[in-house]
């Protein structure tokens, strides 16, 4: 028998910082399990509904969320300022003026492009940005910090803030008469679908929310932003898939910079001159939300609808067939079908495949997820005949292989050559199918660099 | 005149007395630290340093090495048959080197330069004696071996610390590994796994019939590969995952062994007059455990049959379960079943029925998926459903390649320096690796290439020698078979 490579096993991550679910975002015990949703999107397949993000993240590490590393993680949120504010805060996420001020920029320029003028656009979000009452909060919650005065910004309507403030549960943002109905839908439901409406009561069942939809476009201090600019795609759907959690505003304190005169206590008649610039924390509205999706790899899409059945994928407003998928990924990437029969078959080998770009090959294995072990194995991919042979994706002479051997190994991985097999009879026809796969077989090599005793520093099998 | 290769390492003299520097008794110059000096920057320092550099090198190149005249073994190279024939009798060297013609003692080009090279040897051609630089250009310069490979086995020997070097004609490899099946099971003491030597040249065996290399429960942890004929979905069931979580995932797909009809388990409740028990089948019992008949009677009268006396506690507790738990006998259907098995089949009907909303873009089509959820019955029952592509080995298919001529050859074999003891030209006993010279400008063994010439060597690995002007390094490309795991 031909001498076969080692199985080294994987190394341990250090710190753990999750505990581990389940291999796939299926229930296993034979019960039925949730359809995640998926669209196309620029030849891309994203994820937007927070709930489903939740469940192909955590179930297998599909994807990654478009604004972070790995696991989407996006918060509007500054670290540094929430270290700062340690005692004001109340869960709410802290951001600098200047930040808010970007984000009224944007939503300002969104609503230019609606087609409103300046005067409308000034006045929505003179309206929508303005400084509120805290609603949850304590008594003895204000005036911790002592470098500053904690109150907060001039205080508003009460009326309007009580309702407001009660947006806990839901209740619609009163409207605003001036605004035509028409005006406002225009401003909602055009262009991007960006305007998820602020939802009715959570109790409110999906198919009310399109109604609801309606009735709150009318509300224009909403502005609600996707994390891209997406394709046209109606209003109605994206009302459909936005869960509540989604349509209530987003408050954030923002940090701003007041002057404020002296404390009483030292009054002394000093006038202009002791005006102090104190730091204080303004709750709004984020006019310009940002949302982060979960974007999949076309190999990870194919895999939950194909192996698994949990997802389904629009293009558009249509749900796609396996088969047009096939069909459509291997348009969008010319090697797809090669690529995912290697991604498909480490998956029902129980690993965990990422893309492996980072080190020049196609996939990085691990066991059980990233956050558990480092990557072991950095897989190249090449689809043959059945004489072995076949025009190579990746042609390599030796040296370029040495050097890809050389920062694998650096990496602590090891370089794994994955040969696909097909039957020579196997025609174009035969491949437009993913049933092709029945017939394939793998050959797994590792790539090792052979140390002699010598060198060898401790002791090692050939 | 032609150049001379580097000599090894120059700074590793390893501690064979075949290195010319141990021989000059010189000591090796220290290594130097810090970045490399790569970049030519034009200064006086530098050009200086390269200068001493060059210096010592020619100095130790040209420097004269003295042998005692008696010490040296005459030898003189026959072009006609390109060999060298030996004039004196050999030296230690003999033991791994050399072989006989026509009665007299001769040694292959290679073996004949290295030994020129180390001074054991002095090769006349012409009645002159040859200068190193001269016997490299004469004597490499025949088909056997060319520069490149002779500097691999240079490598190999004075770095690696292999052991000198036989080349073998393919009919001599046949020979030795007809001698090899003879020889029964020698073990290399290196290999952990050991498997016994397969003749190629005698027959084909039957890829299914391999002995498969089983490690289970060795100290690291290894994992059994998956066995090869399987090919279908159920490759999963006789594999073990690994590491730690030593469980093994079977999939249950053997017949109970009981027929479980005609066992009968006695009814002992009390409304039951049974008390008497038969001795049990010695067929249903463990080894050394006898059975015997017994009378239950007594035993019935030892256990309390009086009605539970619950505290108040308990009672109310049972009150609050009446009004929420219904029993399982309520039902109707379920008492219409007689017996466990067709109890759980009604509890199937019924998660059946339940509502799923099947997608019809992904059911009511031609193809739909791999999993159905009633499928998904346990972690491992779900990675069996979506196993569709089949594992290949190495082997597979490469003995029908052999009709086609390919240039991936296997250039030589390798012992290890510590087989030397037993080594023997006529038996030398099984080769460590087999060495495959390439250029680091070719491209990498195509699988076709590579199956050929694994067939080839059998059950010794091989290893590829990347040659780039005197720089070497060796390189293998294994078979693999990535475990499966389980995870719970």
């Amino acid at each position: 028998m031909a001498a076969a490579a080692a199985f080294h096993p994987p190394r341990r991550k250090r710190r753990v910082f999750e505990s581990y679910q389940s291999p796939f975002p299926v229930e296993v015990g034979g019960k039925d399990f949730r359809m995640c949703q998926a669209e196309i999107l620029s030849n891309n397949v994203i994820v937007r509904n927070p709930e489903d993000i939740e469940q192909l993240y955590n179930k297998g590490y599909f994807g990654k969320g478009i604004l972070s590393r790995s696991r989407p993680v996006y918060s509007i949120s500054d670290p540094s300022l929430v270290a700062k504010w340690q005692g004001a805060n109340i869960n709410m996420p802290i951001i600098t003026a200047k930040k808010y001020q970007y984000h009224v920029q944007w939503a300002k320029s969104v609503l230019r492009e609606q087609g409103l003028d300046g005067c409308s656009v000034t006045k929505i979000l003179e309206n929508y940005t303005k400084p509120l009452e805290l609603p949850l909060l304590k008594e003895d919650g204000a005036g911790q910090t002592a470098a500053s005065c904690n109150r907060m910004g001039p205080s508003t309507e009460n009326t309007e803030l009580s309702r407001q403030s009660s947006t806990d549960t839901g209740t619609v943002v009163d409207p605003s008469p001036e605004n035509e109905n028409k005006g406002c839908k225009k401003a909602c439901l055009e262009g991007d679908p960006a305007f998820a409406p602020v939802c009715g009561s959570k109790d409110q069942e999906q198919g009310d929310l399109k109604e609801v939809a309606e009735v709150s476009c009318q509300e224009h201090g909403f502005l609600v932003h996707c994390g891209c600019k997406a394709e046209e795609s109606t209003e109605q759907r994206s009302c459909e898939t936005m869960k509540s959690k989604e349509c209530a505003p987003e408050y954030v304190l923002v940090q701003e910079e007041e002057e404020c005169s002296v404390c009483p206590e030292d009054e002394a008649a000093r006038g202009q001159e002791n005006l102090v610039k104190k730091e204080k924390l303004v709750c709004r509205r984020n006019p310009f939300r940002i949302f982060e999706y979960l974007q999949l790899s076309l190999e990870e899409a194919f895999f939950l609808v194909y192996a698994l059945g949990c997802l389904s994928i629009y293009y558009g407003e249509e749900p796609l067939t396996i088969l047009k998928l096939w069909e459509l990924f291997s348009e969008v990437k010319p090697d797809f079908k090669t690529t995912y029969m290697a991604y498909h078959y480490f998956r029902s080998k129980g690993w965990v495949p990422k893309v492996g770009l980072k080190y020049g090959t196609d996939l990085l294995l691990y066991r059980k997820g990233p956050p558990f072990y480092h990557a072991s194995y950095s897989v190249i991919a090449e689809l043959v005949d059945d004489n072995f042979e076949g025009s190579l994706r990746r042609p390599l002479s030796w040296k370029t292989l040495a050097g890809l051997n050389r920062t694998t190994v650096n990496a602590s991985k090891e370089l794994m050559l994955c040969y696909l097999i097909k039957p020579s009879d196997m025609t174009e026809k035969d491949m437009s199918t993913p049933e092709c796969m029945k017939r394939i077989k793998v050959q797994e090599l590792i790539v090792t660099r052979w140390v002699s005793s010598r060198e060898r520093s401790e002791k090692d099998e050939f | 005149g032609c150049t001379v290769p580097a000599v090894g390492n120059v700074g590793d003299p390893g501690g064979e007395d075949a290195s010319p520097l141990a021989a000059s008794g010189r000591k090796a110059p220290k290594r130097a630290q810090g970045q490399k000096d790569f970049i030519p920057d034009g200064s006086a320092e530098q050009a200086e340093k390269l200068r001493l550099c060059q210096e010592e090198q020619w100095r130790l190149l040209s420097e004269e090495r003295v042998q005692r005249r008696g010490n040296l073994v005459k030898a003189e190279w026959k072009p006609g048959q390109g060999i060298v024939e030996l004039q004196s009798p050999a030296g230690k060297f003999w033991h791994t080197m050399g072989f006989t013609q026509h009665g007299k003692q001769c040694l292959l080009p290679e073996e004949a330069l290295y030994l020129l090279e180390c001074g054991s040897v002095q090769l006349f051609h012409r009645d002159l004696p040859l200068s190193i630089e001269e016997a490299y250009e004469i004597l490499l310069s025949q088909e056997a071996m060319d520069l490149p490979h002779y500097q691999v086995c240079w490598d190999l020997q004075l770095v690696q610390g292999a052991q000198p070097l036989t080349v073998l004609s393919p009919y001599e490899r046949q020979l030795n590994l007809e001698s090899h099946c003879k020889s029964s099971g020698k073990h290399h003491r290196k290999r952990r796994r050991s498997s016994s030597p397969r003749c190629l040249a005698m027959e084909e065996k039957p890829l299914s019939e391999q002995p498969k290399e089983s490690d289970a429960g060795s100290g690291e942890g290894e994992s059994n590969p998956v066995p090869l004929d399987t090919g279908q979905k159920d490759s999963l069931s006789p594999s073990k995952s690994w590491a730690g979580d030593h469980k093994e995932s079977s999939i249950g797909t053997h017949a109970p062994r009981w027929d479980f009809s005609t066992i009968v388990l006695p009814n002992m409740a009390p409304d039951q007059p049974c008390t008497h028990l038969p001795s049990p089948d010695d067929g249903l019992l463990p080894e050394n455990v006898p059975g015997r008949e017994v009378d239950a009677a007594y035993w019935c009268s030892c256990i309390n049959q009086k009605q539970e006396k619950l505290s108040r506690k308990e009672r109310e507790q049972r009150e609050r379960e009446s009004r929420y738990k219904s029993s399982v006998n309520a039902d109707r259907e379920v008492r219409r079943c007689s017996s466990w098995q067709e109890y759980k089949a009604l509890l199937e009907q019924r998660s059946q029925q339940r509502m799923w909303k099947r997608p019809l873009h992904l059911w009511d089509q031609a193809v739909t998926p791999l999993l159905r959820p009633d499928e998904a019955t346990s972690s491992a029952a779900l990675l069996q459903q979506i196993s569709v592509l089949q594992p290949s080995h190495i082997l597979d298919g490469a003995s029908r390649l052999q009709e086609d001529p390919e240039d991936m050859k296997i250039h030589f074999n390798v012992y290890q320096a510590d087989a030397v003891a037993r080594f023997k030209k006529t038996n030398p006993g099984k080769p460590y690796v087999r060495m495959c010279v390439r250029s680091f400008d070719e491209q990498i063994p195509s699988l076709r290439a590579l199956k050929q010439v694994t067939y080839q060597s059998g059950d010794i690995p091989v290893v590829f020698a990347l040659v780039d002007h005197g720089e070497i390094a060796f390189y293998s490309l294994k078979e693999f078979k990535l475990p499966v795991d389980v995870n719970h």
